[in-house]
């Protein structure tokens, strides 16, 4: 087995640990690089059956093409999937874009809080219904106790530190101090009342990996990734306001993996294109430590 | 490859893992750059182990807490280190780095000497059966770069290796200056071996277990009504060993036996063959019962035992020490049952290897034999014929606490 045929079988592995343990998980999909290919992995590992719902969560602030994206894709793959917003920030304007809150505290409200309310069940879902080819409320709120999340340890210093199983207390805050240990593939797959497990399939990946996999599967990405003709391309996908393309002429899988390996994003840091890190002293600690994903 | 740093705290695992990447030009100086800059506004000396260490807490404190992973890539191959900590009371999160590695490191610092976690880390490693170990001499530079005090510590420690069955080559570093990490040192002229990353480059490829018998832990029974397979497929990773379509198997600890019909992957066209590593799903000829947690063998090759009681090797990790009688939870492959230890036969001092006296309890940090009985019959192999299948973990109360390799089933 090579390299990424070694991280794709762990990932299953991993997959089919959460399903086999845990009794109400879903999936985090972000319409973003990573949390597609792992999309991928879980029709691998389910032969092709998504057996349990994937969360979009939505901020409003999402460049558009995602959404077209997801919503094609939805179609397309025929995928449970539901969202959950954080409607009374937008509608009270209490967002960065707006100009009331710094980037930080608009993460925080639109992703970390929406996040664990959704998880939760406390505010409202909403549903995309396969036959009117809607969103609708969804009437189901019972609570989430594990999701499945795409995050790698090599996009930011506190993943590195990670659990492929990680359980969060009932505030949804990561004692990372305190993690149980893992190993010998055993997982810590049971958590008290109130508190769920997050687990991450690819902390392996590097942003390399991913590609290459991307290229061999040839696994159908939003065009955001790719220079279209304007010379420029995102290389993270995130919200419009905090988000920023970089420059470079890369067209399609290949040409980016020649990029990351010997052209000029050779070492640089993936999220640099993200604001809201830098304001956390040049990493995401503070966001993940309250329930950032 | 995976490799760990391990060795007791402040000896300098993070340093040196720093460095490496700093002197292979695995990170850019940008990144190196704003973390000095991020020093010089906190006060603070720069370090290379802030380049892991990225943790406010970890700088804040000088330790590290959690292990942390890290990539990077020589001419040869592609690495992922794990940057354990050394704290005594972050044993578990030591293990949880260690445990999958293919090769590991264990650095002592040279002025300081041998220390309870050089030993007990060496112990730990034996028992992650992670068998090629090479030893880094760390700070020579506080010593002179004086081969005296290199010899001493590697007499020393090579002793103690032997023990328990490792042996190891020694290279003595400064992670500080950079001598023998990834450049040759011009202070140490009567070294002749290699330097670290030489020493990572000359480390033989994991072996792959595809000769062995085979092996394969049921994680799950799919049967999914919107599925394009007809019938019913059992999910697992294969452990060990090759599978045919057409081989008969047979699940212990039921041994009821099947035909394989198909080997199929979500995707592809099945399979002739799958290989150990590989995550499978296999479709047989009469749908026979299968459960999460059966191990499936091959008919013909030797097969797994089913039992309820054994004798094992245990480390435990908890605060709570392990006490005989009361109920655990027993993980091996994806079979979860219920145990509890019926004696306690030895327990030994993780650091100094001395024998305890108690036989009642173990404490975290130590190792013991202990029977080990199972409310009901278990799939397992000896550690020392099938370690993946001959090894297990105990959860109290929702968490991992410890972990064991079989050793007998003869008691
Ligand atoms: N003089 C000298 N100091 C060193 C050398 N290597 C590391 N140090 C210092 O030793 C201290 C501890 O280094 P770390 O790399 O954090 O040690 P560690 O082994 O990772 O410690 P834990 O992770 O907490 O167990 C730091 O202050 C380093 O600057 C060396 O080669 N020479
Ligand atoms: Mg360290």
């Amino acid at each position: 087995m090579n390299h990424i045929q070694k991280l794709e079988s762990l990932s299953i592995y991993i997959l089919r640990e959460a399903y086999a343990n845990i009794k109400n998980l879903c999936m985090l999909w972000s319409i973003g690089k990573d949390s597609t290919v792992l999309l991928w992995l879980v029709r691998k590992a389910f032969f092709g059956t998504i057996p349990f719902p994937l969360l979009h969560i939505d901020t409003s602030f999402k460049i558009p093409d995602m959404i077209i994206y997801r919503d094609f894709l939805v179609k397309e793959w025929k995928l449970p999937i539901i969202y959950g917003i954080n409607q009374n920030a937008i509608a009270e304007k209490k967002t960065f874009p707006d100009q009331t809150l710094n980037r930080l505290k608009c993460c925080d409200l639109l992703k970390t809080k929406t996040l664990i309310n959704t998880l939760n069940g406390k505010w409202p879902r909403y549903k995309y219904n396969h036959i009117t080819n809607k969103y609708e409320p969804d009437n189901d709120n019972s609570e989430y106790t594990g999701v499945i999340v795409g995050i790698r340890s090599d996009e930011e210093g506190s993943r590195s530190k990670e659990r492929y199983f990680s359980q969060r207390n009932q505030e949804n805050r990561w004692e990372f101090e305190d993690q149980p240990p893992e190993f010998w593939d055993q997982f810590n797959v049971d958590c008290a009342p109130g508190a769920h497990v997050r687990i991450h399939p690819l902390l392996d990946w590097t942003e390399i990996n991913i590609w290459e996999y991307i290229q061999h599967e040839n696994i159908p990405t939003v065009s955001l990734y790719y220079d279209n003709g304007s010379g420029k391309r995102y290389r993270s996908l995130g919200c419009y306001p905090c988000t920023f393309p970089i420059t470079s002429k890369a067209k399609n899988p290949a040409e980016i993996i020649n990029e990351l390996q010997n052209g000029q994003l050779k070492n640089v840091p993936e999220r640099s294109g993200r604001s809201q890190d830098a304001e956390d002293g040049g990493g995401l600690e503070t966001l993940r430590r309250n329930g950032y994903m | 490859m995976n490799i760990v740093i391990t060795g007791h705290v402040d000896h300098g695992k993070s340093t040196i893992i720093g460095r490496i990447l700093y002197d292979t030009g695995s990170v850019s100086r940008d990144s190196v750059d704003r973390i000095k800059n991020n020093c010089i506004s906190n006060s603070r000396q720069f370090e290379y182990a802030y380049i892991t260490d990225v943790i406010k807490e970890e700088q804040c404190r000088g330790i590290t807490l959690d292990s942390a992973r890290v990539f990077f890539k020589t001419g040869k191959r592609q690495y992922r280190i794990m940057d354990a900590p050394g704290h005594t009371g972050l044993l578990r999160n030591m293990v949880t780095g260690a445990s999958y590695a293919d090769a590991a490191f264990l650095v002592i610092d040279a002025a300081e000497g041998i220390c309870e976690n050089s030993r007990r880390h060496g112990y730990l490693l034996s028992m992650l059966s992670i068998k090629k170990i090479a030893v880094i001499i760390n700070k020579m530079d506080l010593v002179n770069y004086e081969q005296k005090a290199f010899e001493k510590i590697k007499k020393e420690y090579s002793a103690f290796l032997q023990t328990i069955c490792l042996n190891s080559e020694f290279i003595p570093v400064s992670g500080l200056n950079g001598d023998n990490i990834v450049f040759k040192s011009i202070n140490m002229p009567w070294f002749n071996g290699h330097t670290i990353i030489k020493t990572l480059d000359s480390f033989p490829q994991e072996h792959t277990e595809i000769d062995e018998s085979f092996r394969m832990p049921v994680q799950d029974i799919y049967d999914f009504i919107k599925s394009e397979y007809k019938g019913k497929i059992i999910a697992g990773r294969i452990c060990t060993g090759t599978l045919n379509a057409g081989d008969e198997i047979c699940f212990y600890p039921s041994t009821r036996k099947d035909i394989v019909k198909k080997i199929v992957q979500f995707g592809e066209t099945s399979k002739k063959t799958a290989y150990a590593g590989e995550s499978v799903g296999l479709i047989l000829g009469h749908d026979t019962l299968a459960e999460r947690g059966d191990i499936a063998a091959k008919s013909g090759e030797n097969c797994p035992y089913s039992v309820n009681r054994f004798l094992a090797s245990i480390f435990w990790l908890n605060n709570i020490p392990l006490i005989k009688n009361k109920k655990y939870i027993l993980k091996l492959g994806a079979c979860r049952v219920e145990m509890h230890v019926e004696e306690i036969c030895k327990v030994i001092n993780s650091s100094d290897l001395k024998i305890q006296n108690n036989k009642g309890f173990v404490n975290h940090h130590n190792v013991a034999e202990c029977i080990i009985k199972t409310n009901r019959k278990i799939a397992l192999d000896l550690s020392e014929k099938s370690i993946q299948t001959g090894r297990f973990v105990i959860a109290d109360n929702f968490n991992i606490s410890g972990g064991g390799i079989v050793r007998s089933i003869d008691i």
